[in-house]
């Protein structure tokens, strides 16, 4: 099955020195948030979701933000999302 | 989409270590934080109860759980008294018309009427599906009418057919079983019979209203059978046209001068009037009316009343001298008697004088089919 991820990923061959396999974000028009690769949540509000990925943190900044859906390590943000910030 | 997932409000601390611990084997949907302490979130209905023995583990307190989706609609209807009494008096309603027949139909029957087999079967068998029995429905209506050859009956869902096969019976078995008569006065000349009794032989001769054929036949027991008399029976019929011709008669002709009186009326009143004196010895008169105008306010009317004169001159031209002429016009009048498929065999015709009057009797032999039904 095609996944577009791991296609990237096998275009970026000189990079074989970077981890690729910590975790993957796609950020849909600001609206919708996927993550795949979180290992947990540190913090929850409407404004502000936190959570750890392999190697650091993530946080995303926003508004009304809401878990549409989580799983052990996926992730999926509703709102309106003004930026994600790597830790 | 309607999601089939429970909404659980919770109250506690420290959500995010236990929601992550709730993850590792249960999906979350909708987590939204609503204050400090509360938060509310959904898992499918199969992860409802492991979702709550981990939350009061760990000393969550669970608010309000909601359940949402199609699985909560179904639930709902079982919750609901009115819906389920509803449901059930529908099957009951849907289960006790199911089990009569509403309908009856006829097939195959051309001569037997559909509504008598119709009465007969509801007047007989009861319109339970279940207490009817189609054997004996068929057994039925073989013994009730004798017309019927083969049936079949079946119950189709809320109908009962009637498959009917009527017996095939001779076509001179057919019809009204009425006598064959003469429609005119002749000489029989030729004989097709059809069915029936013969009542007459050629050469015989009948009058307009005799029988000619029975309306049944012998059987071998010697017994009658009613049977359509039916035959073709040709005859030699007479067509007589007859002229009477006077020797010495007066031609009254118009002279050509006439009397005009016209008058005008309004919704019968006289409005104007123009009358002459008839001086005339020998007159005829005619009259008529015509509407002058087409008012229907004023509906003018115009009365003629005409006056010819006419003149009487005696004719005097013996037969002799007009014969032919005679002869001509009494074999017009008994061609008129003829019918379109008349074969004519002979003409003939006879003159009787008297003092001054010659009748003549113009006579057509024809012979044509007589047989017909009074």
């Amino acid at each position: 099955m095609f996944n577009f991820f791991n296609e990237i990923k096998s275009d970026l061959k000189y990079l074989k020195k970077i981890t690729l396999d910590s975790y993957n974000i796609i950020n849909i028009s600001g609206s919708i948030l996927y993550i795949e690769g979180h290992i947990g949540i540190t913090s929850l509000s409407k404004e502000i979701i936190v959570f750890k990925v392999k190697g650091g943190r993530i946080v995303v900044e926003g508004e009304n933000l809401i878990i549409s859906e989580l799983t052990d390590n996926t992730i999926k943000i509703v709102g309106k999302i003004k930026l994600v910030e790597t830790f | 989409m309607i999601r089939n997932i429970c909404k659980i409000k919770v109250k506690g601390l420290n959500q995010e270590k236990y929601i992550n611990r709730i993850i590792k084997d249960i999906k979350i949907y909708d987590y939204d934080r609503i204050s400090k302490d509360e938060f509310i979130f959904g898992v499918e209905y199969s992860d409802l109860k492991k979702t709550k023995k981990i939350l009061i583990e760990n000393n969550f307190e669970i608010i309000e759980i909601k359940k949402l989706g199609f699985y909560k609609l179904f639930l709902n209807f079982f919750s609901s008294i009115g819906l389920i009494v509803g449901f059930l008096l529908s099957l009951m309603l849907i289960f006790f018309q199911n089990i009569y027949i509403k309908n009856y139909q006829i097939v195959g029957n051309k001569d037997l009427s559909t509504k008598e087999i119709i009465d007969f079967i509801k007047d007989n068998f009861v319109s339970n599906k279940n207490k009817i029995n189609v054997k004996d429905v068929e057994i039925s209506l073989v013994n009730e009418f004798e017309n019927i050859s083969y049936v079949s009956v079946i119950i189709k869902g809320q109908t009962l057919v009637v498959n009917i096969k009527e017996k095939l019976l001779p076509s001179e078995i057919y019809g009204d079983f009425s006598p064959l008569f003469a429609l005119f006065d002749g000489k029989i000349t030729k004989v097709e019979l059809v069915s029936g009794t013969l009542n007459i032989k050629v050469g015989d001769i009948v009058k307009k209203g005799d029988i000619l054929v029975f309306p049944y036949i012998l059987d071998s027991q010697g017994r009658n059978k009613e049977v359509e008399a039916c035959a073709k029976v040709y005859a030699e019929t007479w067509n007589m046209g007859v002229v009477e011709y006077f020797d010495k008669y007066y031609e009254t002709t118009r002279t050509g001068k006439k009397i005009e009186n016209s008058e005008v009326t309004l919704c019968g009143l006289e409005i104007y009037k123009n009358k002459k004196e008839n001086k005339f010895k020998l007159f005829e008169e005619e009259s008529y009316s015509q509407d002058l105008n087409k008012n229907i306010i004023l509906p003018f009317k115009l009365n003629k009343h005409i006056i010819y004169e006419l003149e009487s001159v005696l004719i005097e031209k013996p037969f002799e001298s007009v014969k032919e002429e005679v002869i001509d016009k009494a074999r017009l009048n008994a061609l008129k008697k003829l019918l379109k498929y008349d074969i004519v065999i002979k003409e003939f015709y006879s003159t009787k004088s008297s003092v001054g009057i010659t009748i003549v009797n113009y006579v057509i032999t024809a012979e044509r089919q007589i047989g017909g039904y009074l």
